[in-house]
């Protein structure tokens, strides 16, 4: 990762150098917990794998 | 009954003692409003009550009743919601200077489906400044007092939420959950909350603070509450299109009193945080308690305890700095200091670090299922790795100190957000100084029938639950 691609991303917004810190901290650690995330994975995805996932209800006669 | 008599009662009961008639909405609305004005103001938890909106509701629910009619199951109940729930018209302050005077157009769903079902609004509670903060921390409205210590924080961001169903001053509560500010508060106040399944309960109409973190839900003195209000407001909504379709289960009638055959697995390990000896004792006791409901319990590493709380702040601090871009360019003097620094970070993040964060958490949640509820049925976890700290001591102004706090107040909580999955705190027994815990319990997508099962087994087998605090509606003033 390079150090300035999260420098100043909306540089019209004053940002202090603890927070900068920060987020440079947390893009370090972004990627490398998505590193091994597929090819074509998509915010869209969660919505279908949580309905996927989803349990039943408890069926009322029991 | 007296005052104290109504508000000894919890939610089931009272809106039971209401719809048979042992006692009216006028006196219940009554002792709710009086209660709040003198003992919420003094803990500090009221943002405005509406009693002549609420006491006229009340008698319209008791000329109703008299002629046979009931609006829903909690016809003529009176409650106090986070300030933070629009209601069209009607002053929502959302715990900023930035929402001063603010009257929103829309009613939030939420209350739509309160309102059909019987409840009464009542008023407002003080909250974490536009609920971006687990301390409970508000120095523009002050910061709520816990009523089991009145020194010490009540948890945020539904702060004064849950210091006033503790109190019991009001029965229950709805709450917003981006980080675990339903789940906190109600571990450091003895209550009980379930953050719902992403999706499980509309937004509509609820102020904003991050849209993929974003839940709604309640904060009440029983998991029965909780299996109330949530099956009152749960469910598919065209205004909120994360909403999903499946039916919503009677959830009081999923409610048991043993766990024989739930495989439930503890995280003993792999937090990403340490919790104190004493938690870690209340958990281990916890344990035990499941094991004699019948649970079959066995003990496990969370794998990912710390990458789902990185891949949560990103997107917790992104969206919320997104949202609130023009407020900090025009009025950033107005925000509180705790607030800016858990957002400022947000604007110097990546566009692509955001979007990988979120493009993950299909993965991250398809993951977690996989590895350990697959061959379970709910987690268990502490739900914080302390009891409430105190005011004073942390309160430095949102500096590196105030945010490490934040961090390590949100690590067993924060992760369920990012995954959506639901989960619930529940009384889990008190710390040598008297402050309760809570026990985190959580179960697959839409599994709220079940964690709340769970809630009402622990908390019938423990009795955590009934102790009142020392500040309360039921002590002498």
């Amino acid at each position: 990762m390079s150090e300035h691609a999260a420098d100043r991303p909306d540089a019209a917004v004053p940002v202090s150098p603890e927070a900068r810190r920060v987020a440079r901290e947390l893009t370090r650690l972004v990627d490398r917990v998505t590193r091994d995330l597929p090819f074509g994975a998509e915010p869209a995805d969660y919505l279908v794998i949580r309905d996927r996932l989803a349990e039943p209800a408890p069926d009322p006669r029991r | 009954m007296t005052p104290a008599e109504i508000l000894s009662r919890d939610l089931c009961e009272i809106a039971a003692s209401i719809r048979d008639g042992s006692v009216s909405s006028r006196a219940v609305t009554e002792a709710v409003l009086g209660m709040m004005e003198a003992r919420g103001r003094e803990l500090g938890a009221v943002a405005r009550l509406w009693p002549e909106r609420a006491m006229a509701e009340a008698e319209a629910c008791d000329r109703e009743r008299a002629a046979g009619r009931l609006r829903g199951p909690l016809h003529g109940v009176p409650l106090v919601h986070k300030d933070m729930f629009y209601r069209a018209g009607e002053l929502t302050e959302c715990g900023s200077r930035l929402f001063a005077g603010f009257r929103p157009a829309v009613t939030a769903t939420v209350l739509e489906r309160l309102d059909a079902a019987g409840a009464i609004d009542a008023g407002r509670t003080h909250m974490v400044e536009v609920a971006l903060g687990i301390t409970g921390h508000n120095p523009w409205t002050g910061t709520p007092r816990n009523p089991w210590n009145r020194a010490r924080l009540t948890g945020g961001s539904t702060s004064g939420g849950a210091a006033s169903v503790a109190a019991r001053l009001n029965f229950a509560t709805l709450g917003s959950d981006t980080g675990g500010s339903i789940r906190v508060p109600a571990a450091f106040c003895n209550l009980v909350g379930i953050k719902p399944t992403y999706g499980r309960v509309s937004r509509a109409g609820c102020m904003p603070l991050s849209f993929t973190l974003d839940h709604i839900g309640p904060i009440a003195r029983s998991a029965a509450d909780c299996a109330l209000l949530l099956r009152v407001i749960a469910g598919r909504d065209p205004r909120d299109p994360t909403t999903g379709d499946q039916p919503v289960p009677d959830y009081p009638a999923a409610l048991g009193e043993d766990l024989r055959g739930q495989r439930i697995l503890a995280l003993v390990d792999g937090l990403g945080c340490a919790p104190e000896p004493i938690v870690l004792r209340r958990f281990a006791e916890a344990r035990d308690v499941l094991r004699d409901l019948g649970a079959e319990l066995r003990e496990a590493a969370f794998p990912a305890g710390e990458p789902l709380n990185v891949l949560r702040r990103v997107i917790g601090m992104a969206e919320p700095a997104a949202l609130h871009r023009e407020h900090v360019l025009n009025r950033r003097e107005a925000f509180n200091p705790h607030t800016l620094a858990r957002m400022e970070p947000g604007f110097a993040i990546g566009a692509g670090v955001y979007a990988r964060a979120l493009a993950a958490r299909g993965e991250m949640l398809a993951r977690i299922c996989r590895e350990l509820l697959s061959d379970a049925d709910l987690l268990v976890l502490p739900t914080a790795v302390s009891g409430a700290p105190p005011i004073v001591e942390t309160d430095t102004g949102g500096d590196a100190r105030f945010v490490a706090l934040a961090n390590r107040l949100t690590a067993c909580v924060a992760p369920f957000n990012y995954l959506g999955l639901p989960a619930a705190s529940v009384p889990m027994g008190f710390d040598e100084e008297g402050l309760p815990l809570g026990l985190q319990i959580v179960g697959r997508p839409f599994a709220e029938a079940r964690v709340l099962r769970a809630c009402h087994a622990f908390e019938r087998a423990t009795g955590h639950g009934r102790r009142v605090p020392p500040f309360s509606a039921l002590a002498a003033a």
